[in-house]
């Protein structure tokens, strides 16, 4: 029977360092020095608790105001830490890279811990639609992609491009050269154009003025928005005038969010977006060179359930039975640091408690931590970007920090399911077995040779065995996994 | 290819700015540009600015009529020293790159006007990926190559590799050189462990060769030894802190970008690495809001960071070539956020050791209506692949 070392994850009692010095508001108002630990408070914080973190108000301290930030990627490397079931883990990180936001930006990040709960979370294992309208309403979207200042009479393209692009049709269904030719788009006459043109990213733009935040901001005839920080639409900023969009007329004076909601509609349902989201999907769940088949299969599936409350459970389980008839070797991907420290830890059944002692500064050098990609883009996928010779150096302190207890997260006990009695051989072909399956006498050996150690000595000393373990989950073998489950969900 | 081939070829397709007048944006797409490969005698580097730079904002017509009332007032600055007169119009450097303006008075910089790629698309991906693979267009690619890498190829020396100052390898270093990313070397590198560690992460490495993790494995524990090999005096390699490099000259280098990615070449060709070419990406261009602040801020971390590197390089007596390219320029009008959309004709800077005394290198479109790029945008005049091959042919004749 073996010992299992349980871990848990209360926000209430998990700590982020809080130190700066006195300092002034914008006003004058002193804010004093502060040198503590403050358990997590903001992860299901309102919106208005949170709108006071982008500054605005000033009310929070301007050192204190990435806080919302911090929060949330010690919270999701904790639900990684903790779940038994990662590949649910890797399927909210896919959306959350999907919908990528960059919380290093203060307006941003003051929303990111909603977003993630409310946005990614709450709507990953739904419909597509209805998480495309929420992330496309909510304050941290409106503000990164700019669509909060977007007006009438010269609307700002930002979001409108990116949506097209990035977050349904894909820069495959761009056809740049026909610009303003809208007439040339094939089916764009009988309103089913194949892809979408500039004169549609400008002509969206207009669909989407007025939907912005309640920011305090003026809005014209003595008017000013409540400083509350949750989505509004603001009649008196809204081009009401007739569009025409991938081919479809847009009347004028259609109503509120009419306009911004049809483009919603038809982006969420064009088979272009499907074709999108199914090769970006099998790419990060089954190959870095993802098969034309397995991407037309999980299309289908996303467009015949497109108005269904589960359709991305759907579009899950898919996946997990296409992948389920591909032999392990073929469906190998590379690990993010969160899902390797997290694996390592799990594997090694050794006990996690995180303190703010640099832990997360090492998660972040890394490489594409979460809210930490500055463009829309969102984090880049696949073996050559997560190995790349920038992070390989981070990856390897990160394993090493954890094996060697660097970061006072919890000690590793090498002898807790097999005792201390055994030979440097015994314990090794064990702790091979927990990493990889299977013994590894071929990496077991280099070791032995490269530190002078005879096999059949007595294993004692648990620091020196801890740098052993380490060093074989940093070899090339420990750095992809299988992601999807055996069976569905 | 000999130099002699270079330039027969290169007048062929236009490099000498001259040529351009009268050259439509037509004329231009009908060719299929390609980047030359010349041995640098000096390092050759990129500062790719990320989102789109607006040129026209950081070197503006601002008495031109049209220009005033396309923008917003608050994009507009007042003018400042020493304009650039270019077919009738007055550029003037926005306040914040008067450092710019220096260089270019001393011969150590060269504007390069209504640069670009020969595509019409006005996303950053599809243009940024154009650049780094050193092409026109994303259809029908016979290798996955980055640019770097195409320029680097069969011209690297043996110990020599492609550096980027930046957490992540470019697209424009892919492929199969030696390549790393790093963004800050003030420390130099310390791996975990040491050097017994790194020796041993390579054997086991080695074992574990048929896994796809192995190679750039193995490539990234040889290039951390090669440059920590250069980097301690001590030999020691204990992998242990160095001494902060410091500059020798008098602007200091800031703890932003791309000063710090900067400030690692600088270090690297300080302690005589064989460095020849080198990468550092700057971002936060893409200012649909807000961009007078925007400008200010990202516009002098460029300026001041470019003057550092110089001084630096210069205090040394050591050549190199620099160019600062962007995907696109920003559109001519400016939106409602008080900010510009993505547009298409951009400005590029080529700074060094050994450039022609005050020139401006381009061809100014002109930008009334009908000389705008879809009556939009900036036109395109030079392709970026011709600014780069000029660069090259100057760092060629140090």
């Amino acid at each position: 029977m073996e010992n299992m070392i349980k871990i848990s994850f209360d926000p209430n009692k998990t700590f982020i360092k809080v130190k700066y010095k006195a300092g002034k508001f914008r006003d004058g108002r002193d804010y004093p020095a502060v040198d503590e630990k403050r358990p997590l408070s903001l992860l299901n914080a309102d919106l208005k608790t949170l709108f006071a973190y982008t500054g605005s108000n000033d009310s929070i301290p301007n050192p204190e105001r990435g806080r919302p930030r911090q929060e949330v990627l010690v919270s999701v490397l904790m639900r990684n830490v903790i779940s038994q079931k990662p590949w649910e883990e890797a399927w909210v990180s896919f959306w959350r890279d999907h919908f990528s936001i960059f919380a290093h930006d203060q307006n941003v990040g003051a929303f990111s811990p909603h977003w993630e709960e409310t946005v990614i979370r709450g709507h990953c294992w739904g419909n597509f639609r209805e998480m495309l309208e929420a992330a496309a309403s909510h304050p941290a979207m409106l503000y990164y992609l700019n669509n909060r200042s977007s007006k009438a009479g010269s609307a700002n393209e930002n979001f409108a491009r990116e949506l097209f692009e990035l977050h349904t049709f894909g820069k495959n269904a761009y056809l740049k050269d026909l610009y303003s030719d809208w007439k040339k788009v094939p089916g764009a006459i009988d309103g089913r154009a194949v892809g979408y043109i500039d004169e549609d990213v400008y002509e969206a733009a207009r669909a989407f003025t007025g939907w912005t935040v309640n920011d305090g901001s003026n809005i014209g005839n003595n008017k000013k928005l409540p400083e509350t920080g949750d989505f509004t639409y603001v009649e008196l900023r809204h081009d009401n005038y007739q569009k025409r969009i991938l081919g479809i007329e847009f009347p004028s004076y259609s109503g509120s969010m009419v306009d911004g909601r049809k483009v919603l509609d038809i982006c969420s349902f064009h088979t272009a977006t499907a074709y999108h989201i199914a090769t970006k999907l099998v790419k990060r769940f089954i190959n870095d060179n993802p098969p034309k088949r397995i991407i037309e299969s999980t299309a289908e599936i996303f467009l015949n359930h497109k108005n269904n409350n589960d359709q991305l459970k759907k579009v899950f389980n898919h996946l997990v039975q296409e992948a389920s008839l591909i032999p392990n070797s073929n469906k190998q991907k590379a690990m993010t640091p969160i899902r390797l420290v997290s694996k390592f830890i799990s594997l090694t059944n050794m006990p996690f408690i995180f303190n703010d002692q640099g832990f997360l500064g090492n998660i972040e050098g890394a490489g594409f931590s979460p809210y930490s990609w500055p463009s829309p883009d969102g984090i880049p996928d696949g073996m050559e970007a997560l190995l790349s010779t920038g992070f390989i150096k981070e990856r390897i302190a990160l394993i090493q920090g954890l094996a060697e207890n660097w970061w006072q997260t919890g000690e590793l006990d090498p002898f807790i399911d097999i005792g201390s009695s055994g030979s440097y051989e015994t314990l090794m072909s064990f702790w091979e077995k927990k990493l990889f399956g299977h013994e590894r006498p071929d990496l077991r050996n280099q070791l032995f040779k490269f530190w002078k150690i005879n096999p059949s000595d007595k294993a004692i000393n648990s620091r020196g065995i801890n740098k052993l373990i380490g060093l074989l989950a940093c070899s090339p073998s420990f750095q992809s996994e299988v992601v999807l489950p055996k069976s569905i969900i | 290819m000999n130099r002699r081939d270079f330039i027969n070829k290169t007048t062929l397709l236009g490099t000498s700015a001259s040529l351009f007048g009268g050259i439509s944006q037509f004329a231009l797409a009908q060719k299929s540009y390609q980047i030359q490969s010349i041995k640098q005698t000096g390092p050759l580097i990129i500062v790719f600015l990320r989102g789109g730079a607006d040129g026209l904002g950081i070197l503006s017509p601002l008495e031109d009529s049209n220009f005033i009332s396309a923008r917003s007032p608050q994009l507009l600055f007042a003018p400042t020293e020493n304009p650039i007169l270019i077919a009738g119009t007055k550029l003037f450097w926005h306040p914040q790159a008067s450092a710019f303006s220096e260089l270019m008075l001393s011969g150590r910089l060269v504007p390069w006007l209504a640069t670009g790629i020969i595509n019409e698309t006005r996303s950053h991906f599809e243009a940024q990926e154009i650049i780094e693979r050193g092409v026109s267009e994303l259809h029908a690619l016979p290798d996955s190559m980055g640019l770097i890498t195409k320029i680097a190829s069969g011209m690297m020396g043996p110990d020599s590799f492609l550096f980027a100052g930046g957490s992540n390898l470019p697209r424009a270093m892919q492929g199969n050189l030696s390549a790393i990313a790093i963004r800050d070397l003030q420390n130099g590198i310390q791996f975990p462990g040491g050097v017994k560690n790194l020796a041993v992460l390579a054997q086991l490495a080695n074992v574990d060769k048929s896994h796809p993790a192995s190679e750039p494995i193995q490539k990234t524990l040889a290039l951390l030894f090669n440059i920590q090999k250069h980097l301690d005096p001590s030999m020691k390699l204990d992998f242990n802190k160095i001494k902060p490099y410091e500059s020798q000259g008098r602007t200091p280098y800031t703890n932003n970008d791309p000063s710090v990615g900067l400030r690692s070449i600088a270090r690297l060709l300080n302690a005589n690495v064989p460095l020849q070419y080198a990468w550092v990406d700057h971002g936060g261009w893409d200012m649909h809001e807000g961009q007078p602040n925007r400008m200010n801020n990202t516009l002098s971390q460029l300026s001041q960071a470019l003057k550092a590197f110089d001084e630096d390089l210069q205090a040394q007596q050591k050549k190199y070539t620099l160019v600062v390219l962007t995907e696109f320029g920003r559109r001519f009008r400016s939106n409602g956020s008080n900010g510009t959309d993505h547009g298409h004709g951009g400005l590029s800077l080529v700074i060094g050791s050994h450039l022609p005394k005050n020139k401006v290198m381009g061809h100014w479109p002109g930008i009334a209506e009908k000389d705008l790029n879809r009556g939009v945008d900036l036109a395109v005049t030079t392709p970026y692949q011709d600014v780069l091959n000029q660069a090259m042919q100057w760092g060629q004749s140090i």
